[in-house]
């Protein structure tokens, strides 16, 4: 525990007479606590789970971390005040991006800090009662929320005081708190819809692509957000007359905050100050009442529904006849010996199947969207579908960008091919008689195309001829080849071991950044120099031939990849 | 003399899936049990039913006389258990672990660090103390377990599958711990699939199978009413529903006929 730990438990513990009403062990309470505390601390933070190093070194100081990020954060939310003429329309903005921060984070915080599956077999077993156990649940997300809140709301709070004097301290705090007492409930509102709506056995995974959607919004938001505020005029918004603005959460706690900051309380004040206080309160008050015996129960099933119920025996396709799936079909199509054949279903299975490769890469999709919404932002003039059919100076950059863009999902899938959690299982290629490991490989990179770039690549064609006709033929061909060029490449100068042999440990950030460095430059590059060409249909032929040659080449080459060339990866029991 | 424990018509159900079928069991106490099946039969149901970790069950279930739906607090202080598999908060020390689950217990701090101290350093742990428990073998995290389900000197002891991953002095150290805690008059309830530890330890044995008890006596009950000659035996005759000879004939048959099909290019 550090110092922010200490100061927070014993604020909290203030509460324990009325804790003790409430049937809660304090002692019991307290332990907990501590226990919980200590191990935050020792966890990495979000940010630095991606930059593990190979020597592990004990983490001591993630709190302190994961506070300064949300201090950068918290001067983000200055540009709140850049909106609307009045208090209450920025701090409208400031609570929605606020109580909207807090939630999300509290929801993709949820494996690490809200809900840890061990709590089942080593707190539940012994005798602890079921408001203990919650309220040391809700203290510790309280005192985790408050270590990201403070530094979240510190800039806005200085901006305040400097804007509006002194006098707007006390609502302002005031308010943040009932604002988080809301989010928090947010939080268990949606745990419990999703509990309800899925087995408990997914929740875990409904809870990853939560987590995916998360950060493809925030990155979007942040790209975005200026942009839009640029365009729509919102210097002069106005949010009190917005129609049924009194429904909007962060409204309430807003114009609460500006009443008692100026001493006015007009009828509408009055009810937005009491829905403000009032709401969170008793929402908190059903979270621990009525809330938390149900959550408990869900919460001990999703760790135990897995392995009580037995698997039932399903009559498989493949008994007795062979018959082929698609995507064997595909596979042996695609391939050219046995090895390659398997390295490729192998690949495509764990891709699908796997939580981790499904959380890296995932959300290079969402960022590409966000991408190309960024586009259309920039395109001063909006642009019409004429700009395609008569192959304007616009019309092309935009089929061009797509097109090269669409090789980051590609590399970032290609990036984390090696890695998975379950690298141990990796004895099954050294005991093996593996003759070539390359067609492992070749396999793998032929079914991380086949899944994430192909149908991108068919939709885009099919647009492009559909809007431009066929005379764009030879320039799809050209850069579908280039992409599948420079991934192939990539994967033959890096892919030096098989797929999913290596701990997500040893992704060494060096070597990750000079990747990500080379595939960012090296497409925008190609993608630049034919665009140059874009119009020499006799020189894009070629070249597009020319791609085609050089990606089956590398393919080649990698699928001659001798052991050798592979990096021995750890097998210990 | 009264049962320690007693099982009254118990039934479960995962959804549409019944667990258990029908279980009543009286347990006495300083009785080691072997509780055995194959997987799947609802042996870890069962444990958590007993530790209180389930609640929504049918039947009646009574601990040291507290119905353990009434009472699950009282019935939760009087039983230690071991979970399987390591399951603990590995980036807390030993030392820190400990006292979480002793306040969890009501026990006072000097108590759970004397107890702690001395029961570890009894494990050979002494030294590992105040390290973080992520670096620890499996062993090691178990002896921990151990360590914190017997702190508050439980009447009832749940293991689950206790010795996985011991190495043999500290298997050898456990079992011994069983039977002087059993002849010091806890109640033990072993829970695995080793059958020789648990013919070994246990002086009553408990086979479950899809939900139903199968048999219930001492080793040696046991073997007189189904002829066999281990427990291992016994198991195999009262869960499989044929013979393993036959299933492991099957297996040489189809591996020796299937090769000249699987010689395909790899």
């Amino acid at each position: 525990m550090n110092f922010f730990d200490k100061i927070f438990l014993k604020l909290f513990l203030y509460a324990s007479p009325l804790l003790q009403k409430m049937d809660v062990n304090i002692d019991q309470l307290k332990a907990i606590l501590v226990a919980k505390l200590t191990m935050d601390n020792r966890r990495p933070a979000a940010f630095q789970q991606m930059r593990q190093s190979k020597e592990k070194k004990e983490i001591n100081s993630a709190t302190l971390k994961t506070m300064f990020v949300s201090l950068i954060m918290g001067l983000f939310f200055l540009m709140s005040f850049a909106i609307g003429d009045d208090m209450t329309t920025k701090l409208t903005v400031f609570f929605s991006m606020f109580i909207f921060m807090l939630a999300a984070t509290l929801i993709t915080d949820f494996t690490s800090v809200l809900i840890d599956t061990r709590d089942n077999l080593i707190i539940l077993p012994k005798p602890v009662n079921d408001v203990t156990f919650v309220t040391a649940r809700l203290m510790h997300i309280a005192i985790h929320i408050n270590k990201l809140l403070l530094p979240l709301a510190l800039p806005s709070l200085i901006a305040l005081i400097v804007y509006k004097g002194p006098v707007t301290i006390v609502p302002f705090i005031l308010m943040t708190f009932f604002a988080t007492l809301l989010s928090i409930f947010l939080v268990n509102a949606v745990y419990l819809l999703i509990l309800k709506i899925v087995k408990p056995s997914k929740f875990q995974s409904v809870i990853s692509y939560f987590q995916i959607i998360f950060a493809v919004f925030i990155y979007g938001g942040y790209q975005l957000l200026p942009r839009m505020m640029e365009r729509a005029g919102v210097e002069h918004l106005k949010m009190s007359e917005i129609h049924n603005i009194g429904f909007f959460p962060p409204f309430w706690f807003a114009d609460a905050c500006n009443s008692l900051a100026t001493f006015t309380f007009s009828l509408g004040n009055i009810i937005n100050l009491f829905l403000a206080f009032g709401l969170p309160v008793l929402s908190i008050y059903l979270v621990v009442k009525y809330f938390a015996p149900a959550f408990n129960r869900n919460l001990s099933m999703i760790s135990s529904t897995s392995e009580e119920t037995r698997v039932k025996p399903v009559s498989t396709r493949n008994s007795g006849s062979f018959k082929m799936s698609w995507l064997e079909k595909l596979a042996t199509r695609v391939t050219s010996s046995r090895t390659e054949y398997m390295g490729f279903l192998f690949t495509w299975k764990m891709m699908g199947r796997s939580k981790d490769f499904k959380m890296k890469v995932y959300p290079a999709f969402g960022y590409m969207i966000v991408l190309l919404a960024m586009m259309m932002f920039h395109t001063k003039n909006r642009f019409s579908l004429s700009d395609f059919s008569e192959m304007s100076y616009k019309g092309k950059s935009i089929i061009l960008v797509i097109m090269y863009f669409s090789s980051f999902i590609l590399i970032s899938a290609i990036g984390q091919l090696r890695f998975s959690e379950r690298y141990k299982a990796a004895w099954l290629f050294s005991i093996t008689p593996v003759d070539t490991p390359g067609k492992l490989i070749s396999g793998a990179l032929k079914s991380v195309i086949a899944c994430f770039y192909i149908p991108i690549a068919l939709v885009f064609s099919f647009i492009g001829v559909f809007l431009i006709g066929p005379s764009v033929i030879p320039n799809l061909v050209l850069g579908c080849f280039n992409v599948l060029a420079v991934s192939s490449l990539m994967a033959y100068l890096s892919l030096r071991e098989l797929p999913f042999t290596v701990s997500p440990q040893n992704a060494s950030k060096g070597k990750t950044m000079s990747r990500n460095m080379i595939a960012t430059f090296i497409p925008i590059v190609i993608g630049f120099c034919h665009w140059l060409i874009f119009d020499y249909l006799w020189a894009v032929a070629l070249l597009a031939v020319l791609a085609v040659i050089a990606t089956w080449m590398i393919l080649d080459s990698i699928k001659n990849l001798t052991w050798a060339k592979i990096e021995n990866f750890d097998v210990k029991g | 003399m009264e049962p320690i424990i007693s099982i009254r018509n118990l039934y479960k159900t995962y959804g549409s899936k019944q667990v258990l079928k029908d279980i009543s069991i009286d347990i006495l106490p300083g009785q080691v049990i072997g509780y055995i099946g194959p997987n799947g039969a609802g042996k870890s149901t069962t444990v958590k039913i007993l530790c209180g970790l389930i609640s929504d069950f049918s039947g009646q279930v009574t601990i040291k006389g507290y119905d353990i739906k009434q009472n699950p607090l009282a019935v939760k202080s009087i039983i230690g258990y071991v979970p399987e598999m390591a399951e603990l908060y590995d980036v807390l020390t030993p030392r820190e672990f400990l006292s979480l689950v002793g306040a969890l217990y009501n026990l006072p701090s000097e108590v759970v660090s004397e107890r702690g101290n001395g029961m570890l350093a009894a494990f050979g742990l002494a030294g590992n103390m105040d390290q973080r428990m992520d670096s620890f073998s499996k062993g090691m995290k178990q002896k921990v377990l151990i360590t914190s389900g017997l702190l508050h000197n439980p009447d009832i002891i749940i293991l689950d599958e206790p010795l996985s991953g011991l190495d043999a002095n500290s298997v050898i150290i456990v079992k011994e711990l069983i039977s002087k805690l059993a002849a010091s008059g806890k109640t033990i309830f072993y829970s695995s699939h080793m059958m020789d530890i648990v013919e070994k330890v246990s002086d009553r044995i408990i086979l479950i199978n899809e939900g139903v008890v199968v048999a219930d006596g001492s080793f040696a009950e046991l073997k007189q009413k189904q002829g066999d000659s281990s427990l291992e035996q016994i198991f195999a005759h009262l869960t499989a529903d044929k013979s393993m000879s036959e299933a492991s004939d099957k297996l040489m048959d189809i591996m020796a006929n299937g090769q000249s099909k699987n010689q395909g290019e790899i």
